[in-house]
């Protein structure tokens, strides 16, 4: 057989396998329904709030050594989380599926199996929690950005974290990329950098405790 | 020119392009944001020379951060030719070798043996000279050769 017949046919082979992957993308399901996610952010908030009430409600120190935000201010780490990547409000359930896809690739330093993501009615119920007042939490609510939890791979060192900062930053939607430290070095976090309006961004750090 | 005629006339050769080049997901993923971007800027576009070597470049740049995440993975999956072929075993050998080329003659062998489009089209699509598509094409399928060991 000659290498340009096997050429043609291999031009129309990769024609058919580009076209299943665009009608995989097309037809891939969110990965939850919007509503039962909704509902179960609810519920699992009512817990946590529960939770929280019943702990301050015991007699004693409640502060928690091994956590060390536990017994600060609300803060997005507060799940223990090693990275916090932002998503722009709006990403569609193909572009949130392409981030992660880029993530969980990343497996020497993220551990793909606990890469979380808090869709846009987590997302409302985390900043509630985290923002001190309701005129933050209020200019944050119409473009609240999504979120990505990540949490280290085992054996997974502080600079491997670190280094993967800017490269998560060049994923397309991706709005912001914190760690920890960034929090407890910066009064605040801008949640979004490429509005228009600097001195009314919201943000979703603690408040300042000076 | 309207932008449906547009894609009409040129879509497909962008999207085989930047499949060829960048492989089956960043590419297809780059072309669809390309021609979003022209949709978008078509009053602009709709005037140039060559628009589709402009939407070309501008699903590389769409494509590029992207390169390094799918590194590790296939540009073409493994899967087995679902239409009729004379010997599955060494199409998926030839779509091998063509993973080993560099981008650059694997889009203009593609382009040019794979789906047959003249030397001048892909010239004007990659914005290179007929040259250097001719010599991309002559370096790429000498290579397949060796790689494959077949003697036409």
């Amino acid at each position: 057989m000659t290498i340009d017949l096997l050429l043609r046919e291999a031009g129309e082979h990769v024609d058919r396998l580009a076209a299943n992957q665009r009608s995989a993308v097309a037809v891939r399901p969110p990965a939850h329904k919007p509503t039962a996610r909704l509902l179960a952010a609810c519920a699992l908030t009512v817990l946590v709030i529960g939770g929280l009430v019943a702990l301050a409600m015991r007699p004693g120190p409640s502060v928690d050594p091994v956590s060390p935000t536990s017994s600060g201010p609300p803060s997005v780490f507060d799940s223990g989380a090693d990275m916090i990547v932002f998503l722009k409000h709006g990403a569609s359930p193909e572009q949130v599926a392409f981030v992660r896809d880029a993530l969980t690739s990343q497996s020497d330093a993220i551990d793909p199996s606990r890469v979380e993501y808090l869709d846009v009615g987590a997302s409302l119920l985390e900043a509630r929690r985290v923002l001190a007042s309701d005129a933050e939490f209020g200019a944050l609510a119409p473009n609240v950005p999504t979120l990505f939890r990540l949490y280290a791979a085992p054996g997974a060192t502080a600079a491997q974290l670190d280094e993967l900062k800017p490269l998560f930053m060049l994923l397309p939607n991706v709005q912001d990329v914190r760690r920890p430290e960034d929090d407890q070095r910066a009064d605040s976090v801008p949640m979004s950098p490429d509005t228009t309006d600097v001195a009314t961004q919201p943000t979703l750090a603690p408040p300042s405790t000076s | 020119m309207q932008f449906g005629t547009f894609v009409h006339d040129h879509g497909e050769r962008i999207r085989r392009a930047l499949v060829a080049y960048y492989g089956v997901e960043v590419g297809g993923e780059a072309a669809d944001e390309a021609l979003a971007v022209a949709w978008e800027r078509w009053a602009s576009l709709a005037g140039m020379d060559n628009p589709a070597g402009y939407v070309y470049r501008i699903g590389q740049s769409k494509a590029r951060p992207h390169v390094r995440w799918f590194a590790r993975r296939r540009l073409f999956p493994d899967s087995e030719p679902v239409m009729s072929v004379a010997d599955p075993a060494a199409l998926l050998d030839l779509v091998r070798a063509l993973e080993r080329l560099s981008a650059d003659q694997r889009s203009a062998v593609m382009l040019v043996k794979s789906y047959g489009y003249s030397h001048r089209e892909v010239a004007a699509l990659l914005d290179v000279s007929e040259s250097v598509v001719n010599n991309l094409v002559h370096r790429g399928v000498t290579r397949l050769r060796t790689l494959l060991e077949v003697h036409s």
